[in-house]
């Protein structure tokens, strides 16, 4: 097993109850991939999966069966809004002459904006979204939206804060209404969103915990070598492991960094080059005050700048406070070419000059840019026009003795339960041909 | 040796010689499959607590969306489904295509007669553990 998030994990567990001996080996030095909890329960912040859908399933089963507590997390605040470097507090919105919309949409806020503009939607089941036929006459949102006649400034407030594409020109209208079709569907189970207590990566460490053989961690493949009824993982410390079978659950930016022999078909190569990943900046800190209550402010904010959205919860109620700065998309691009210092620095400064209330008790709490980690190179997968087809197949498409799993591999869930489901599809591939 | 007899022997030999093509041959059983694509949202023993969707203990000839106290979609309750291996074959292939509405989202990767050897599986009549 090559990667230990959760799919890596749980995969892991799967084929140990089916009976297989299952080595496991991770490049970092800890478990959990993309669920990353920074600081210590209960001031812990999460910088990776963040919340858990009550339609979740395999992750809900998984924390049961491990004794592991999920709870509904603290309710966040609401967002005020600063656009165009003026600021718009939330209530006043619908009737502020600082709402760039036209009227027919000044009701509208800008995070509901892409689910007020994007449909009807085609999607009927939950894996539509991926059918061939459907990727055939696939547009970008930005596309759709002139189609419709959808307002410039409409259009230039939905750019801000993309959370599934680097541009809306290049983003994919059909993963578009997928996302908005899970969120329906978790709505659907009229439930709360859960978070794990004490931080999300204790699943993972649980999951970790609770297999056969520890994972072998700091153990990083470089080569996947398959030569008749073996594979060698060949190592970046130098040593080689022999296995029957392979299971690799990384995403497609750190696959390019395997090489493969024999190599992968050319389609399948492309589809993992040309995949691209969600840019996700994050500063994280902790307030100890609700020092917005004077000034009248919300607390949370949306922003078409530089800062992004600036997500805001109590830890308890009234107070300590976590605050997270969550640039995405084409504006990471300010602090992408800057080291860590650096970059800590621009969002700090920025920050501390929109909340100039709670400037002297922001304390950081760490930095986290997921484009920018090697093993990573993103967020999440996202999906160009077109590529929702044949190119999310191919890169999951067996190759003798290798399976892909990983959530940019899952058909009907994305995120945590995404990689959960991607799981199960390629132990099932493994099993039929090793049972 | 006829020529029959001689494509038998050869078969047979290529199954015992070449592990893959006994692999490939190799079915997996309806304890697998349903441990691979129901078992974490669904219970099947004596016991059966909803985990996020119900528990399929003898769910044979059950009316569907019948099981207690769990909160079935209106489109599932509605659907006039009763359960047995052809509606459980058709569920398991495509359920939101045969009920859409239905909280289950779940994309099918079995194959055909890997759905039967589940259906049959599934409404077997003992409870198992």
């Amino acid at each position: 097993m090559v990667g230990a998030g959760l799919a890596g994990l749980y995969a892991s567990s799967l084929l140990q109850a089916l009976g297989f001996g299952v080595r496991v080996v991770e490049a970092r030095k800890r478990v959990g991939g993309r669920l990353r909890t920074l600081g210590e329960a209960p001031l812990h912040s999460e910088a990776g999966g963040n919340l858990i859908g009550p339609n979740y399933g395999r992750i809900i089963a998984t924390a049961e069966r491990l004794g592991v507590a999920l709870q509904p997390p603290p309710r966040g605040l609401p967002l005020d809004y600063l656009i165009q470097g003026r600021t718009v507090l939330r209530d006043d919105w619908p009737t502020s002459p600082d709402n760039p919309l036209p009227e027919a949409l000044h009701q509208v806020r800008p995070e509901q904006l892409s689910a007020a503009l994007l449909k009807p939607s085609p999607l009927v089941t939950s894996y539509d979204w991926c059918s061939p036929e459907l990727a055939a006459t696939d547009v970008s949102v930005l596309d759709f939206l002139r189609r419709n006649d959808v307002p410039e400034s409409a259009i230039a407030l939905l750019e801000s804060n993309l959370s599934y594409g680097d541009s809306l020109s290049t983003t994919s209208l059909l993963s578009m209404f997928r996302v908005q079709q899970g969120i329906s569907r978790a709505m659907a189970f009229r439930r709360p969103v859960l978070e794990v207590r004490g931080g999300n990566q204790r699943l993972p460490e649980a999951m970790a915990a609770s297999l056969n053989t520890p994972v072998e961690l700091d153990k990083q493949v470089i080569g996947l070598h398959t030569r008749g009824d073996r594979v060698s993982a060949e190592l970046k410390d130098g040593t080689v492991l022999d296995a029957e079978a392979v299971v690799i659950t990384l995403p497609a930016p750190a696959l390019r960094n395997v090489h493969f022999s024999p190599g992968l078909p050319e389609d399948q190569w492309q589809a993992i080059e040309n995949v691209r990943y969600q840019k996700v900046t994050q500063a994280h800190y902790r307030l100890d005050a609700p020092t917005w209550k004077s000034a009248g402010r919300s607390g949370g904010w949306w922003t078409d700048g530089a800062l992004g959205r600036i997500f805001v919860r109590p830890v308890n109620d009234g107070g300590p406070y976590l605050v997270t700065v969550w640039i995405t998309g084409s504006a990471c691009a300010d602090t992408d070419a800057l080291d860590d210092e650096a970059a800590a620095a621009f969002i700090d400064q920025r920050l501390r000059r929109l909340m100039p209330d709670a400037a002297d008790g922001l304390q950081p709490m760490g930095l986290v840019r997921w484009q920018r980690e090697p093993l990573n190179g993103g967020a999440w997968a996202i999906w160009q026009p077109g590529q929702t087809g044949a190119v999310f197949r191919a890169l999951h498409r067996p190759q003798d003795r290798i399976f892909f799993a990983g959530e940019h591999t899952a058909y009907a869930h994305s995120g945590m339960e995404g990689a959960m489901e991607s799981a199960e599809r390629a132990c099932l591939e493994l099993a039929r041909r090793f049972a | 040796m006829s020529a029959s007899r001689t494509v038998i022997l050869t078969l047979a030999w290529l199954l015992v010689s070449n592990p893959c093509a006994v692999r490939a041959d190799t079915p997996l059983d309806g304890e697998t499959l349903f441990r691979l694509a129901c078992q974490a949202c669904h219970a099947l023993g004596p016991e059966t607590p909803h985990r996020i969707g119900p528990p399929l203990t003898n769910i044979a000839d059950k009316p569907a969306g019948t099981a207690t106290d769990y909160p079935y979609s209106a489109a599932l309750k509605q659907s006039g489904l009763v359960w047995n291996r052809p509606t459980l074959v058709a569920w398991i292939t495509g359920a939101e295509r045969l009920v859409p509405g239905t909280l289950m989202a779940h994309h099918n990767t079995l194959q055909a007669p890997e759905a039967l050897r589940l259906a049959e599986y599934l409404t077997r009549s003992a409870p198992r553990p």
